[in-house]
């Protein structure tokens, strides 16, 4: 394949708008590890990226920065208090002045330390609230991450069969991830939990999560498989030690293709 | 995207990056430069460093939220698609490995997938496409302040060279980058045939590529 068209391919992959054999042929090469085809596209990213640049200026609001930065736990220390400089007596200064300096100065320093110790109860209070405030974006991450998932037109439902009453649906997509949702599952023995497998064509299985049930039987699963839909010959959920086995050990409870 | 291009992101976010101190890499040229304060950014980033994802904030925010304004045409929706690509710059910079590329192309190359992921599955679309012609900003002047001097600049070059490109050719490749249009939608919005919109958009992306490169 000549210089021109692989950029001309590599161009279009990355505007998005890459299709059919082209794109089979391109994607070929990447997975084949051609040089040529991964520095075309890397140049090729560039050149699509700047189309991004002539979009009409446009500024945020002030709060989102503020909210940035609060969602990602960066947020300004406190800063520790420094030491005493040591004292430079007179040598002509009388006990009682001394005395009076002594004292005032125990009363400074108590003052510092209690408002050091509340310096530090606010920031481990701080610390606390914003720890929450980051499991709850975390977990506010998780739920948007999911939705997007079921959302996406290129996204494929997998449905888990079993002869149980267990209801197990899987919602994959490629570049935003893998969401498996599941109800009426039975707990695993003590000592043994589930575990989700990727299995594709060829090679051996992904692992993609070790899990259990809540006690009503629940499961919310939201991973990213290494291995792709289209490599995918099934979804599958073994009963396996706890933590889990590098390879299946037992026969799928669960599985679907899809 | 397809789920190769999207892979190849994640494994490698920063090898897609032209610089932001005003040269774009040449096809000649095996390296992508990057200016010294822009490394020292990264390897803040990379280390977690307290204010550094202030200061890339500060410092590409502006040019990444006018692109997601332009694709999601609501302030709100675009904050916080703006505040989505910073938390992902935060949190895979880890992985970001500044020799290879520069941050600004990186998180416009994601916050363009999380608009286009939002826009795809969202009934907003039909009526954005609808209102493309009257919407779509002619190239002229910029109004905003020196805030990304560096950026602006170059703002104003990828226009200009934009607007050297024929009329429909520009058209399509905004569709594409904007729209997240494929082939066929581009050919249905512009009334044109599938075969005439690839051409376009072939023609106009290696056209573009050849001036970015020649504009060094």
């Amino acid at each position: 394949m000549n210089d021109d068209r692989i950029q001309g391919l590599c161009l279009e992959y990355a505007l998005g708008t890459l299709e059919g054999e082209d794109l089979a042929e391109l994607e070929q090469l990447l997975a084949d590890g051609d040089e040529d085809a991964q520095a075309a596209l890397a140049e090729a990213y560039e050149t699509v990226a700047a189309i991004g640049l002539s979009a009409e200026d446009a500024a945020p609001s002030p709060d989102v920065r503020s909210a940035l930065l609060a969602r990602a736990g960066e947020r300004a220390r406190v800063v520790e208090m420094p030491a005493r400089p040591a004292s430079r007596g007179r040598p002509a200064f009388a006990w009682a002045a001394a005395a009076a300096g002594l004292v005032c100065a125990a009363l400074l320093w108590q003052q510092l330390r209690t408002t050091r110790d509340a310096l530090r109860s606010l920031q481990a209070r701080f610390d606390d609230f914003a720890g929450r405030q980051e499991d709850v974006a975390a977990q506010n991450e998780r739920y948007r991450r999911i939705l997007d998932i079921l959302a996406a037109p290129d996204t494929f439902s997998v449905e888990l069969n079993a002869a149980d009453n267990a209801r197990i649906q899987a919602y994959w997509n490629d570049r935003q991830g893998l969401v498996v949702a599941g109800r009426n599952i039975p707990q695993p023995s003590p000592g043994r939990e589930l575990q989700l497998w990727v299995v594709p064509r060829s090679g051996a299985p992904e692992s993609v999560e070790v899990f259990r049930p809540d006690e009503d039987g629940n499961a919310l699963i939201l991973a990213q498989p290494r291995t792709t839909v289209a490599e995918a010959d099934a979804l599958a959920i073994t009963d396996e030690p706890e933590g889990g086995s590098a390879a299946p050990t037992t026969t799928p409870i669960w599985a679907g293709r899809p | 995207m397809t789920v190769a291009a999207a892979s190849l992101l994640d494994a490698h976010p920063a090898a897609i990056g032209y610089p932001v101190g005003l040269r774009f890499r040449s096809a000649q040229e095996p390296t992508i430069l990057m200016s010294d304060s822009e490394i020292a950014l990264a390897g803040r980033l990379k280390r977690q460093e307290a204010g550094a994802l202030g200061e890339a904030y500060d410092r590409y925010s502006r040019p990444v939220f006018a692109m997601l304004l332009r694709m999601t045409g609501e302030r709100p929706v675009a904050e916080e698609l703006l505040q989505e690509a910073f938390l992902r710059l935060w949190r895979k910079s880890a992985a970001f490995e500044p020799e290879r590329g520069a941050l600004l192309p990186w998180l416009l190359t994601m916050a363009r997938n999380l608009a286009l992921d939002r826009i795809r599955s969202s009934s907003e679309r039909q009526r954005r496409l609808e209102a493309f012609h009257e919407t779509l900003p002619e190239a002229g002047p910029l109004n905003g302040g020196d805030a990304w001097p560096d950026a602006k600049l170059q703002a104003e070059r990828i226009r200009s060279l934009l607007s050297d490109l024929p009329e429909e050719q520009r058209k399509a490749l905004e569709l594409a980058y904007f729209e997240g249009m494929s082939h066929s939608e581009i050919a249905a919005a512009m009334e044109r045939p599938l075969g005439t919109v690839k051409t376009w958009l072939r023609s106009g992306l290696l056209r573009l590529r050849e001036r970015l490169g020649a504009a060094q």
